[in-house]
């Protein structure tokens, strides 16, 4: 039995005049990885920022429909969107630290929500760098720049930082599109220890990587979502023929 | 604009070829029957050389599967189409070998006495050689429905063997002098009795190919 973290219902974005999600309903679980697949412009990038508000930066949106963390409206006007986005967090396509030392880049985080205390930053930064598997690749020398570090490095830095702020869940938009094979493998075996502690979501074109790493999996088509459910199901044996075209590449 | 041109071909060529083998395989039945019918050793040294390409046939699909395995990593129905053929391939190639053994025992031993010594093995010949044009059109036409029927008559053919093992018991009790002679009659039917186990898998893969189960078990 899956418990639902996020629950998405009746969701439609505009950006403009552009109905850009059309009427999205879906429940995602907690401690599982969900892929979004789709062709470009489909609206899963779109989607996954609604997960955190992150579209709320952008001019002349308009989202109406419901999302819950938890049984909790995200946009309900008395969320704090810091608070949201520390709980929701992110890991965005190209690997962006920040120009500072590793452990800073980590610490940054938590630092922004209060924390102070060396032993705790500490902590923190080596728990997080472990969630990453990076500690033992960077634990000799943390005061070296993040940019430094090699781009499947640089990715896990980035994903250590989201964990510094000990989220529940963890948005991911293409986080291995500008890695090498070898990198972005060992991003994917960092999932399977990842969706012990949070719910991960996914945003990826590499719908063999979907296959390798989601438990569920998402097809979305020019804003509507055509078909969700277990990735096995929905890639042995898809329901709908828009989803089977697509996932077999005979879509034109 | 239709994608994946080449892999299209691949795929269709992969049908084609598992039709061309299932036919391959029906006409070597069909010559197994005849040789029950009226023993000849030209004929039987013909369905022997046959056998070679039905193996070749099974090689070449194995090939053509694992190579589209490697290089288009295919999903849903291409997927099931890819592992069905690698699985029909090893039972075709089965039905094919066993034809093979019955067309050796019609040269070695006589068979004038099988009809009536053994009356059920007329029943089931007839159905392994039904059974086996169904499947062939079946596999060609991907028709679910006909491989669903073709599949339950195994029953029958089990049914049959047990008729024939019962009466071959019988024979060795009454003749003991001519034991190897009726075991010859008892492999026989044994033979078809396993042809009948292969054409059912094949159909049951065939079902697997449409829906992804067999026997409403998720395979995927």
């Amino acid at each position: 039995m899956e418990n639902t973290k996020i629950k998405v219902e009746h969701l439609n974005l505009y950006y403009g005049q552009n109905h850009a999600l059309k009427d999205v309903t879906m429940d995602i679980y907690e401690n599982k990885v969900t892929a979004f697949i789709g062709p470009s412009g489909c609206g899963k990038s779109t989607f996954l920022k609604t997960l955190n508000r992150m579209n709320d930066l952008i001019e002349n949106v308009k989202i109406d429909g419901l999302v819950e963390l938890d049984d909790e409206n995200i946009y309900d006007k008395k969320v704090d969107t810091t608070l949201l986005r520390k709980k929701v967090g992110m890991v965005f396509q190209q690997p962006n630290p920040f120009p500072m030392s590793i452990y800073d880049n980590v610490a940054y985080g938590p630092r922004l929500h209060g924390i102070k205390d060396k032993k705790r930053l500490d902590e923190i930064v080596t728990n997080s760098l472990k969630g990453a598997a990076l500690y033992d690749e960077v634990k000799d020398d943390l005061k070296k720049s993040a940019l430094s570090l090699s781009g499947g490095q640089q990715q896990r830095l980035c994903i250590a930082r989201a964990l510094a702020v000990e989220p529940e869940v963890i948005l991911m938009d293409e986080p291995t599109s500008a890695l090498d094979p070898i990198s972005t493998l060992k991003i994917e075996d960092l999932m399977e220890d990842l969706k012990k502690k949070y719910t991960v979501i996914i945003v990826t074109h590499n719908m063999q990587q979907a296959t390798r790493i989601a438990d569920y999996t998402a097809f979305f088509l020019v804003g509507e979502m055509v078909e969700y459910g277990k990735t096995r199901d929905l890639f042995a044996t898809p329901q709908d023929k828009r989803t089977e075209d697509y996932i077999t590449g005979r879509f034109g | 604009m239709v994608t994946r041109k080449k892999f299209d071909y691949e795929i269709n060529h992969l049908k084609k070829d598992i039709g061309e083998m299932a036919e391959a395989v029906s006409e070597t039945v069909h010559t197994m029957e005849a040789l029950i019918k009226h023993p000849d050793v030209v004929q039987s040294k013909e369905l022997v050389e046959h056998d070679k390409y039905i193996n070749e046939l099974q090689k070449n699909i194995e090939t053509r599967c694992l190579s589209l395995l490697l290089k288009q990593q295919p999903v849903a129905r291409d997927l099931r189409l890819v592992s069905t053929g690698l699985k029909v391939v090893t039972d075709l190639e089965r039905i094919g070998d066993q034809c093979a053994d019955i067309a050796e025992i019609t040269i070695l031993t006589k068979m004038d006495d099988l009809y009536t010594k053994l009356p059920h093995i007329a029943s089931m010949l007839d159905h392994i050689v039904e059974m086996m044009e169904q499947l062939t059109l079946a596999v060609k036409n991907e028709d679910v429905e006909l491989a669903k029927e073709t599949r339950q008559k195994d029953q029958k053919i089990n049914i049959l063997f047990d008729k024939c093992k019962k009466d071959v018991v019988m024979l060795i009790k009454e003749d003991e002098g001519n034991i190897d002679y009726y075991l010859d009659f008892l492999m026989i039917s044994k033979y078809l009795e396993k042809i009948g186990d292969h054409i059912k898998n094949v159909c049951e893969w065939i079902e697997f190919n449409e829906t992804g189960m067999i026997d409403n078990f998720k395979l995927v």
